[in-house]
């Protein structure tokens, strides 16, 4: 027993040690996973956890577990389930916040890290929300991250510079206090950006004291071009020129001499007018060697107007062509152009007289073209295309092209060039949009303009975008857009009005330049184009405002404005106040009436001033001496009356042979009432060599609008003396003479057709028969005949039918008839014949005719039957009975015929041939043979009915002639009393 | 300077081809507001012309044109317009200023001014053709109505505006044959051939006419019987031809065969005879014109000779013939025939149709007979009329009603002493009146083919009466050759004295010959 007691215990003590040594189930788990034995150990833990074990290690485990299944979801649930339960476990939520960036739970993420922060307020995991809400897009709650951050003892400048940033959009004024702080905490180590941004909103909100007091003295500690080139930039892009050029000259990269603040110093001083200083500022870093060549256009414009033409010439000559850039070559041209420095081009083109090289040619082109050689400027820009390949260049050379007005070929150009604004450097961006638009590729322009908003958002690619859009047929949208730019700029100036013209809004665009007029910053050169541009309206839509009138008046009483300025001064005042711009016309006239009596007339004709005008040109026509304004002189006459005593000048010039003088001789004697002066007129004009027929057609035309009929005719009639038969002239004649023509005519056609060649016959005839002229015809005709004439004969024979002439036309057909008449001519002699009755011809020349067409037996059996050719009838209507669906009258005849020879039965059959034909088809013809056909086969009471109720009176005497046939005299009697009432 | 009054400085004349009516109606001067319109009835039609004004008409005398003149340039539209809006223009045309409407049919043209325009009135004439087809029908009508002059009237005022008409000269020639003047239709005829000589029916009517001249031979069986009386066999040979001009000689002979049982000899003995007699005429015939003819006639029989004159007119409606005959051969008593008796006579004849559904005729004759030696053997004063009509119908059979007066009244007769105390007659002629009425049956049964037939009752004035009826058979296979049968029964003599019926059968043929005509091979 006792034994058993020591055994008991060891074995308790046994199971108890096993016990204790054998491993748990999570100890298991993780021996799996120390074994890498990652399956069972996940199933190890998911039995764990899924038995409701909420433990860290548990839960961390097995999320790490999924991770490295690939399986972040489940991961990430069994730690959101666990962060649930310790919501403390900080290194938990860590783990969690990972899992879903690694998986891209954007938002899970976000809120993991939202939960942390709550926790931890740690700065910088706020700037991590910051980050993550930016990418989300949430800009609240990246705005309220930041304004904490900014807020917050750990707040940075980057901070301040991204808060401020956002905030500009949404609040300005909070932007501004936002870099103010900025400006105010981090005097030293505000960024370009910042400053630059700064700078915008307190632009916008005209706040020049505080970049007078931030942004100078930022500015000036910037020693790097860079700073001051993006304040001045900015400060350009809000109209703030004289901010700029102030901001410039204090910065510090100036004050360092840098070269290239210089260049910016001198074209702000440039832009303001300022071209001595600019130009002493360049010439002074040109002398020492550092001009950049960015420098270069302001150093040439301002040398140009300073009157440095040679040193600017020196320096391009210094730089060459091929080192300046086209768009310079370009605008180097054009400022001379536009400062009409003519001298300056013409030594530009004798340096470059021998141009060897693209860029030399293009410059050379330029000039040319500034000179107005065109066709030397198209040369040289063949020439520079030729041997440019380069996108720049060819692009310049494209914008050249549009400037010569070959717009197809500067699209060409354009398009290999510059296809799409990917292939166009930021710099040539501008001038292909400049391009695109000058050649209406609106798509092209406004891709282009849109590259370059954004590449350069500034003005100029403001107005280049808004052009782009008027040009699209968004002008409205341009219209904003210009609208929103306050400075008025030539540029702007362009395209509002070329957006409005665009658009159509012509009240608009004569709004803005009456507006322009008056405009304080309007210069005189400004208006005079203003006024060149309102007298291309042919009338101004608005009611003009005194102060207009006025303003041109003050302008006018001004002695340099003289010329074309003057001119088109007096034009507009004419037209706004006439009364008031009357004496300017008249002096202008007297000192210069080449170029002036037209104004003095036009505001002479406004005020009705009508025998003034006439008066005025009476006594000047012969005062002048240019000959186009004599021509002028007197087309003013027409438009204001002519008078008598215009018309020597008026015959005079219209003698010379010029046509449009010609029309207004014309047109005078016509308003005048010189109706046989004008006729006479015409009538020898007309006969003037060398006249082309179609002008010759018009003046007949002229002459029988004046009445003058029997003039025209004879004018015709010389025009066809020699004409052919069909030509155009004789065709003329005969419709002025109508289809039937006077005696004279018909014996003109009758005299022309006898001594026509041989070849003009047949046509001559046609035309006498056309114009019934048929003695003549038959006269002439029968003249010309010879035997067997397969020409002349058909006509004759038509003639002679037409004439009932019978004997004649036997007479010819006895001639005819044995020659064997061609089936044509056949055709035509046997209508001829049968229209004369003329049956046996008739008939003979039917069956000739027969030989085409099959149809025409029964013509030919039709007139052996009337010919009494009995025999030969029945040979022919027979065939033409056995034709499918004969003819009933051939059918009737050859029922006739047979009844003639005694052939009563056959003949009684075909009369109920004949009736059933006839009665298929309607006419006159069938209802004849199916009256006929009744009567002959006794059934006359159809007969009778048939005769009555036709409306047609040769029918009831055919229905009465039958009836005598048929011995019914009583009733034929009857038939005929009745019609003869009729 | 800028020229800028220039721009309306577009004077200018207007382009427009004279050549191109499109474009004259487009150019200058060419109002906008030409229009057309028209109102059509029957036989009239307005055209209303607006915008336009007319300046004259110029209408062709045919009536089937007129041409229109404008003060102004017309619209070559208006002539599309007119073609497709009118009915009575068949084609129409513009010149610059001229309009040419060409017409269906003839017509008249007026004018009346409107407030913008003018209306041409077009009225269409009745056709000429028209008029002169119902001419030429009526004609016919009345040449087949045997009213010839009223044929010719007519047709003389169409030859006199026509007188080149085939046609009507053809009608012409058939009026003449109408009216028996077959030698002027002949003439006519042949002229005709001469332009149509291949008118095979042309040929054949010349044919039909010129056999009614030709020379031919006739000959001729009868027999007849009076019942109770005497039978007679006669039968004829005749001949005649033109010899010259309008004279024809004619030359008959006769021959009769007579069956008699009891006969008077002019002895005064009575018994029968059997035997034959013959005689023979010769005719100079003289075709007089206008219808009339003279006839010299010399008569021989045995032992006789005798002469006669006639005179005749005849038209289709009618005739008058006045004849007298010395000692002509007499055969109408079987005494007469026997004893080569003659007689001497004064015959009037007339007979006319009225509106061919009457028809009268009247004879009065006054004979002379002589007999043997007795010259004044008996006087007799004949008077035969008649009257027939024509039923209404409207058929090729024609069906007549008829009544005749057929009486002799012996004024004279010359009595013999018998030698036993009485008297004889030389001639049994005695007054005789027969009273007649039938209905006749005739058609043209085909073109060479016509029979009557008519039946009918007579009696006489002793109270006697019989059936009458009579066939006749015509048969005319060709032109040149006639054939007629005929038959007659009568239930009372005629023949005074007789009481038994009559009857006879005979048969004709005659045979005429005509020279062929010529005919040309049209081809």
């Amino acid at each position: 027993m006792k034994r058993w007691i020591p055994v008991t215990i060891v074995a308790i003590a046994a199971i108890g040690f096993g016990a204790a040594i054998v491993p748990t189930g999570l100890e298991q788990a993780f021996m799996s996973l120390r074994d890498k034995q990652y399956t069972q150990a996940t199933q190890d833990f998911e039995a764990r956890w899924n038995s409701g074990e909420r433990s860290r290690e548990v839960a961390n485990a097995l999320s790490e577990l999924y991770v490295r299944e690939g399986n972040p979801a489940k991961a990430s649930e069994i730690l959101t389930l666990y962060v649930g339960k310790h919501p403390d476990d900080q290194p938990a939520l860590e783990r969690l916040a990972e899992i879903f960036r690694d998986d891209q739970q954007r938002d899970k993420f976000i809120s993991t890290l939202e939960t942390l922060w709550k926790k931890s307020h740690n700065t910088e995991l706020l700037r991590s929300l910051e980050k993550l809400y930016e990418l989300a897009g949430r800009e609240e709650d990246r705005l309220n991250a930041l304004k904490t951050l900014v807020a917050s003892p750990a707040a940075q400048l980057n901070d301040y510079e991204t808060l401020g940033s956002m905030l500009t959009a949404r609040d300005p004024k909070a932007a501004i206090l936002i870099y103010l702080d900025a400006f105010k905490k981090w005097p030293g180590n505000i960024g370009t950006d910042t400053a630059q941004a700064f700078t915008a909103l307190a632009a916008e909100g005209e706040r020049g004291d505080l970049i007078k007091s931030h942004i100078f003295a930022w500015v000036r500690s910037q020693t790097g071009y860079n700073a001051i080139e993006a304040v001045a930039a900015t400060l350009v892009s809000k109209h703030l020129d004289a901010l700029a050029l102030a901001a410039t000259l204090t910065s510090g990269a100036l004050a360092k001499s840098d070269p290239m603040a210089t260049v910016l110093a001198a074209r702000f001083e440039a832009k303001a007018l300022q071209h001595a200083s600019s130009f002493a500022r360049l010439e002074k870093l040109r002398l020492a060697g550092n001009l950049p060549p960015k420098g270069d256009d302001v150093y040439i414009e301002s040398a140009i107007l300073t009157q440095h033409r040679d040193l600017a010439l020196a320096h391009v000559e210094a730089r060459g062509a091929e080192s300046l850039p086209y768009w310079l070559q370009s605008w180097i041209v054009s400022k001379a152009h536009e400062a009409n420095d003519t001298d300056f081009l013409q030594a530009l083109r004798k340096k470059f007289s021998q141009p060897n090289s693209a860029p030399q040619n293009f410059l050379l082109a330029r000039v040319e073209l500034a000179l107005g050689e065109r066709s030397l400027a198209v040369t040289l820009a063949e020439k520079a295309e030729a041997s440019e390949h380069d996108s720049s260049a060819g692009i310049a050379i494209a914008s050249l092209f549009a400037d010569m007005g070959d717009t197809a070929r500067a699209n060409q150009l354009l398009r290999r060039y510059a296809p799409d604004p990917e292939h166009v450097q930021i710099d040539d961006l501008a001038q292909a949009t400049i391009v695109a638009i000058a050649v209406k590729d609106a798509h092209l322009a406004l891709s282009m303009s849109q590259a370059l908003r954004e590449a350069r958002p500034e003005q100029a690619s403001e107005i280049l975008h808004a052009r782009a859009l008027g040009l699209n047929g968004h002008g409205k949208q341009a219209l904003e857009i210009l609208d929103d730019i306050e400075a008025w700029t030539d540029a702007k100036e362009l395209a509002v009005f070329e957006v409005l013209k665009g658009i159509g809004e012509v009240r608009d665009l004569q709004f803005r330049l009456l507006q322009r007029m008056i405009a304080e910053d309007a210069t005189p050169l400004q208006r005079t184009n203003y006024t060149f541009m309102l007298n291309d309206f042919a009338k101004l839509d608005l009611a003009v405002s005194r102060d207009v009138a006025d303003q041109i008046a003050d302008d006018l009483d001004q002695p340099e404005i003289q010329g074309a300025s003057r001119l088109s001064r007096i034009e507009l005042l004419g037209k706004i106040n006439p009364r008031q711009a009357l004496p300017y016309a008249r002096d202008a006239a007297e000192n210069n009436p080449d170029q002036s009596a037209y104004l003095l007339l036009l505001i002479y004709k406004r005020l009705s001033m009508k025998e003034e005008a006439v008066a005025y040109l009476t006594g000047a026509i012969d005062d002048v001496d240019n000959e186009k304004t004599r021509l002028d002189f007197l087309h003013e006459w027409i438009n204001l009356g002519i008078t008598k005593a215009a018309l020597p000048y008026l015959r005079a010039l219209a003698a010379n042979g010029d046509r449009q003088w010609f029309y207004a001789y014309d047109e005078a004697l016509a308003k005048l009432g010189e109706r046989d002066t004008r006729i006479a007129f015409l009538a020898d004009y007309s006969r003037r060599t060398g006249l082309d027929p179609m002008f010759k057609s018009q003046l007949a035309s002229e002459i029988l609008e004046s009445g003058a009929k029997e003039v025209a005719i004879e004018l015709m009639r010389e025009e066809a003396t020699n004409a052919a038969p069909n030509s155009h002239a004789v065709e003329q004649l005969l419709y002025l003479w109508g289809p039937r023509p006077p005696s004279d005519g018909v014996e003109w056609i009758a005299a022309r057709a006898r001594h026509s060649p041989v070849s003009e016959r047949n046509q001559w005839l046609d035309r006498l028969a056309q114009v019934g002229a048929l003695d003549a015809l038959i006269a002439t005709a029968s003249d010309w005949y010879v035997e067997g004439d397969r020409g002349v004969a058909p006509k004759l024979a038509a003639a002679l039918a037409s004439q009932k002439s019978r004997q004649q036309l036997q007479v010819l057909l006895t001639k005819e008839l044995p020659l064997g008449t061609d089936v044509s001519s056949s055709t035509i002699l046997a209508n001829a014949a049968e229209d004369v009755g003329l049956s046996h011809e008739a008939s003979i020349l039917f069956e000739r005719a027969a030989a085409n067409n099959s149809k025409l037996i029964a013509a030919a059996g039709r007139n052996a039957a009337y010919a009494g050719e009995q025999t030969r009838a029945i040979a022919l209507l027979q065939k033409a009975a056995a034709l499918p669906d004969p003819e009933p009258e051939a059918v009737f005849l050859l029922a006739e015929a047979l009844r003639n020879t005694r052939n009563a039965n056959e003949a009684q059959r075909l009369y109920l041939i004949s009736l059933s034909q006839s009665r298929k088809s309607a006419g006159f013809q069938n209802r004849r043979i199916e009256l006929l056909s009744l009567v002959r086969l006794g059934r006359l009471a159809e007969a009778e009915n048939l005769a009555t109720s036709s409306n047609e009176p040769s029918l009831r005497i055919e229905y009465a002639s039958a009836l005598l046939d048929a011995g019914q005299v009583r009733r034929a009697a009857s038939v005929i009393s009745r019609q003869s009432a009729h | 300077m800028q020229p800028r009054f220039a721009v309306t400085f577009t004077v200018g004349i207007v382009v427009s081809n004279l050549g191109v009516p499109g474009a004259m109606a487009a150019g200058p001067g060419v109002p906008g507001t030409q229009t057309v319109a028209i109102t059509q009835h029957k036989d009239t039609a307005a055209i209303v012309f607006q915008g336009v004004t007319m300046t004259s008409l110029d209408p062709t005398q045919d009536g089937m044109e007129v041409t229109v003149h404008f003060s102004a340039p017309i619209q070559t539209s208006i002539a599309a317009e007119l073609e497709r809006i009118s009915g009575c223009i068949a084609a129409a045309s513009t010149g610059y200023d001229t309009l040419l409407l060409r017409t269906q049919a003839p017509a008249k043209f007026d004018v009346t001014r409107l407030a913008d325009g003018f209306a041409l009135n077009v009225t269409t004439l009745p056709e000429m053709g028209n008029r002169r087809k119902l001419a030429t029908v009526e004609i016919r009508r009345r040449m087949l109505s045997d009213d010839i002059d009223g044929a010719r009237d007519m047709l003389f005022q169409l030859r006199t505006s026509q007188p080149d008409d085939a046609d009507l000269y053809r009608l012409e020639a058939d009026i003449d044959a109408a009216d028996k003047d077959y030698r002027a239709a002949a003439q006519k005829y042949e002229y005709l051939l001469r332009a149509t000589p291949g008118d095979e029916g042309l040929q054949e009517t010349l044919r039909a006419s010129q056999a009614e001249f030709a020379p031919r031979v006739e000959f001729g069986l009868e027999a007849a019987e009076i019942k109770k009386a005497d039978r007679q066999l006669r039968s004829f040979l005749e001949t005649s031809s033109n010899i010259a001009g309008g004279l024809s000689l004619r030359g008959r002979l006769d021959y009769i065969e007579l069956d008699d049982n009891l006969i008077q000899f002019t002895d005064g003995t009575v018994g029968p005879f059997s035997g034959d007699r013959y005689s023979a005429e010769i005719d100079a015939i003289y075709d007089l014109t206008m219808r009339w003819q003279g006839i010299v006639s010399l008569f021989g029989a045995d032992d006789t000779i005798g002469a006669g004159a006639l005179l005749r007119y005849a038209d289709p409606s009618g005739s008058f013939s006045l004849s007298a005959a010395y000692h002509q051969p007499s055969w109408d008593y079987p005494e007469s025939i026997v004893a080569n008796g003659t007689f001497d006579s004064a015959i009037l004849n007339i007979s006319r149709s009225f509106a061919d559904t009457w028809y009268f005729n009247l004879g009065v004759a006054a004979r002379r007979y002589s007999l043997a030696d007795e010259n004044d053997a008996a006087i007799s004063t004949a008077i035969n009329a008649g009257l027939r009509w024509a039923l209404p119908i409207e058929s090729p059979t024609k069906i007549t009603l008829g009544y005749a007066f057929d009486g002799e009244y012996a004024e004279r007769i010359s009595l013999k002493p018998d030698g036993i105390g009485g008297f004889y007659a030389l001639l049994p002629l005695g007054d005789r009146v027969i009273h007649t009425a039938d209905l006749r049956i005739a058609e043209q049964l085909s073109q060479t083919l016509y029979t009557s037939l008519s039946g009918g009752y007579a009696y006489d004035m002793n109270g006697e009466g019989g059936v009458v009826a009579a066939a006749e058979l015509a048969y005319n296979p060709t032109i040149d050759l006639r054939i007629a049968l005929n038959a007659y029964y009568s239930g009372i003599a005629d023949r005074a004295g007789e009481s038994g019926s009559y009857s006879h059968a005979g048969l004709t043929v005659t045979r005429i010959f005509t020279s062929p005509v010529e005919s040309s091979d049209a081809k």
